[in-house]
């Protein structure tokens, strides 16, 4: 991957006059966006998306372990309170880790996170297995599946299988929050890392991590439209719904907030929400304003389009707008395909999904 | 960063145009296209689908919406067509085309929670039965999946001794042949490509009574990734069939990727590389492989062409076509394998053993790499 070396401000600024209203970026116009390297980017995007997102994902994670031990405590006459507790935890931690893993990268593609703390769909039999396992600590919680772990275990345990006060269940769910603890502050502390990395530090290296990120959010895009909401709509119309698949976080009715987070990451790394593109280091500069800055206004322009039609097409969607959802796939398709077709060349990135990956 | 087609695209301008013009509409009217089935990018999505000639064009008759990119397509007998999502993939579909220019599935099937489907399908010989290249998605290692040839469901799975198995083909002794592509990967994430280093790329022989592993060969080149396969004609003398296979590099290095060989030739007991002619640099992409016209033909979108060698593996010739991939072989006068056909970016290559050629327009179609001649 090679980066342009032009000065560190690219003068963006005549072609965005010459853009004019049309365009849907809210980059002043008459501004010049300065020039980030790959290592800016990437620096930006840690700092002030993925370490405070992994920051707050672990604060509420936290919560959880705790949130679950008053449940297994409680005594008759409060345990329909606390779990309404453990529920409330559990719904906010889930939509902070909806928001990391979003657009997934880094730490959370080397530690395979959501393999680990997300598999869907769960399979209720092997959470029962595995409670009668009883693992007592990490190195037992490490020989259950990971079907049977992480949050949507946990969503089965709290939501379609409700645990009670002093129950093997319960002490089994509290293995899983305190595992789901663990990938938390695991990963908010590699996040912390990255993003504490002094300018110049490894600065080589942030080619490939930025084409990462440009892989993984096109992916991400894919992954909303196809995985999150067509393909349980599909699967389950087809063949008189024998291979149904269910939305992933329908028992705690989540399945509508993980979309719009899962979405916030996407929109927040894709375009541009503030009013000035902000020094490199000093703020979050999306791939929009990262683009503006090589000077690549065209496809910026495009970019901030598309994403704004797709922002206006996910407002609101949810599993039962099925004229909601068509408009919604159809906005993300259109979105992944500007990427592969205009984004991704303009950044001198390679697609894996797309053809230059082979087969 | 290269960019071989902006080089390549005008040596392929002056070679199409001085290949294509004088030659066109006699031999297209003289060598009728076959009814084609192949995975395209339209203007609304991806589709699966069937081009059949029309004028001197190769256009839609026959198109089904389908949900993500499909990659293998497959003929069966009772002319249904089966279709697979590209890997990491979750959907197989069995369809048959309409007269009225569409499409109507048939059956779906979709891989099981901890599977991905890696983009080619064939039936067993009696047709009760669907082999699946797959990925386990724990372990990485490939997988077999045998499905119900009725339902699409699975019946059961055999591991393929290695990872990211891609086509699969049966021998004539009723054997399963099954590239592995090897290249690690992290399915759940795409198709990031992590610890090359452990690439294993392998060629295995499967017993289908009991999914023995009868033999497993590999190339010295680790960064050879074996991916699409074809069976050449059995020669006069009676010796054995030999199974040709599109290559992959992978190779960190530019130079060792652009100048790796695409095609090796398994004669049953060897499997060896064979090289490009001089001066021919095909870099490092075979996207698909059939035997046509007597020869091994491999589409090389990254080298804009389709490379040709003979059964032995030695060099004949390179075909210009832009973005060439999907190639096929189609009978001519009831004599099979007659006819090379090929799949670019805006148009079609027919090549026959004569040497007559045609370039027919590719007409609203982005193909994907396969597609493969209907029976009838």
């Amino acid at each position: 991957m090679k980066t342009p070396r032009s000065p560190w401000k690219a003068l963006a600024g005549i072609a965005l006059l010459a853009c004019g209203a049309a365009c849907a970026q809210t980059v002043a116009p008459n501004v010049a966006v300065p020039f980030y390297t790959a290592g800016d980017f990437m620096r930006g995007v840690y700092r002030f998306w993925y370490a405070p997102q992994a920051a707050a994902f672990a604060e509420q994670a936290g919560g959880l372990p705790t949130a679950i031990s008053a449940v297994c405590d409680a005594d008759a006459g409060a345990a329909t309170a606390k779990l309404e507790q453990a529920r409330e935890r559990w719904k906010s931690s889930a939509l902070a880790w909806d928001r990391l893993s979003g657009v997934q990268v880094g730490p959370l593609v080397q530690r395979r996170s959501a393999r680990q703390i997300d598999f869907t769909p769960t399979r209720p039999e092997l959470i029962k297995r595995a409670i009668q396992t009883a693992p007592q600590d990490a190195t037992a919680m490490e020989s259950i599946g990971t079907p049977a772990r992480g949050l949507p275990a946990l969503e089965w345990l709290l939501w379609s299988q409700p645990i009670a006060p002093a129950t093997p269940a319960c002490r089994y769910a509290l293995q899983v929050a305190a595992d789901i603890q663990r990938e938390a502050d695991t990963l908010a502390k590699a996040f912390g890392e990255l993003a504490e990395r002094p300018p110049g530090q490894a600065e080589e290296s942030q080619g490939p991590a930025m084409s990462e990120l440009i892989n993984q959010w096109t992916g991400a895009l894919e992954r909303l439209r196809w995985a999150e909401m067509e393909k349980p709509r599909l699967a389950g119309s087809a063949q008189g719904g024998r291979n149904a698949a269910a939305y992933a976080r329908g028992a705690s009715g989540q399945t509508a907030a993980r979309w719009a987070a899962q979405w916030q990451a996407l929109r927040t790394l894709g375009a541009s929400q503030a009013a000035e593109a902000p020094r490199p280091g000093a703020g979050l500069a999306p791939i929009e304003t990262y683009l503006r800055g090589l000077g690549r206004n065209e496809p910026a322009d495009l970019l901030a389009q598309s994403v704004g039609k797709a922002d206006k097409a996910l407002q609101n969607v949810s599993p039962a707008s099925k004229a909601g959802m068509t408009a919604a796939g159809r906005s993300l398709a259109e979105l992944k395909k500007l990427t592969e077709a205009e984004i991704a060349p303009a950044l001198e990135v390679s697609i894996g999904f797309s053809d230059a990956d082979g087969d | 960063m290269n960019h071989p087609f902006t080089l390549q695209r005008r040596q392929w301008l002056a070679y199409a145009a001085a290949l294509a013009a004088p030659v066109a509409m006699p031999a297209m009217a003289a060598v009728r296209a076959p009814r084609l089935v192949a995975a395209w990018e339209g203007k609304n999505g991806y589709q699966v689908g069937v081009l059949a000639q029309r004028g001197a064009a190769l256009a839609v008759s026959a198109a089904l919406d389908v949900p993500t990119r499909a990659h293998g397509v497959w003929a069966e007998a009772g002319g249904t067509l089966l279709a697979v999502a590209r890997r990491p993939g979750d959907w197989l579909l069995r369809w048959k085309p309409d007269a009225a220019g569409g499409g109507r599935a048939l059956a779906w099937g979709w891989i099981e929670p901890d599977r991905a489907f890696n983009g080619h399908v064939v039936t067993s010989p009696d047709g009760t039965l669907l082999y699946t290249t797959e990925t386990h998605l724990e372990t990485g290692q490939g997988l077999i999946g045998l499905r119900d040839a009725a339902t699409l469901e699975k019946t059961g799975e055999w591991p393929t001794h290695g990872m990211d198995p891609h086509e699969l083909l049966l021998d004539a002794d009723g054997s399963l042949m099954v590239a592995n592509g090897g290249i690690p990967a992290l399915p759940e994430t795409g198709r990031l490509k992590i610890h090359m280093g452990r690439m294993d790329a392998s060629l295995v022989r499967l017993d289908t009574r009991s999914g023995a592993l009868l033999g497993q060969w590999r190339l010295a080149d680790k960064r050879l990734s074996l991916r699409h396969m074809a069976w050449g004609r059995a020669p006069a003398a009676g010796g054995p069939r030999v199974l040709g296979i599109a290559l992959q590099a992978e190779h960190d290095d530019t130079a060792a990727k652009t100048g790796a060989p695409v095609l090796a030739l398994f004669d049953g007991r060897t499997l060896r590389t064979c090289d490009a002619g001089a001066g021919h640099a095909l870099a490092g992409y075979g996207g698909d492989i059939a035997w046509a016209a007597g020869a091994f033909a491999v589409g090389c979108p990254r080298a804009n062409g389709v490379a040709v060698w003979q059964a032995d593996g030695r060099w004949t010739d390179f075909f210009p076509l832009q973005e060439a991939c999907a190639v096929a072989s189609a009978s001519t006068a009831g004599e099979a394998d007659t006819t090379l056909w090929a799949g670019g970016r805006l148009g079609a290559l027919m090549r026959d053993g004569a040497g007559r050629t045609a370039s027919p327009v590719l007409k609203n179609v982005r193909l994907d790499n396969h597609w493969a001649p209907m029976a009838g």
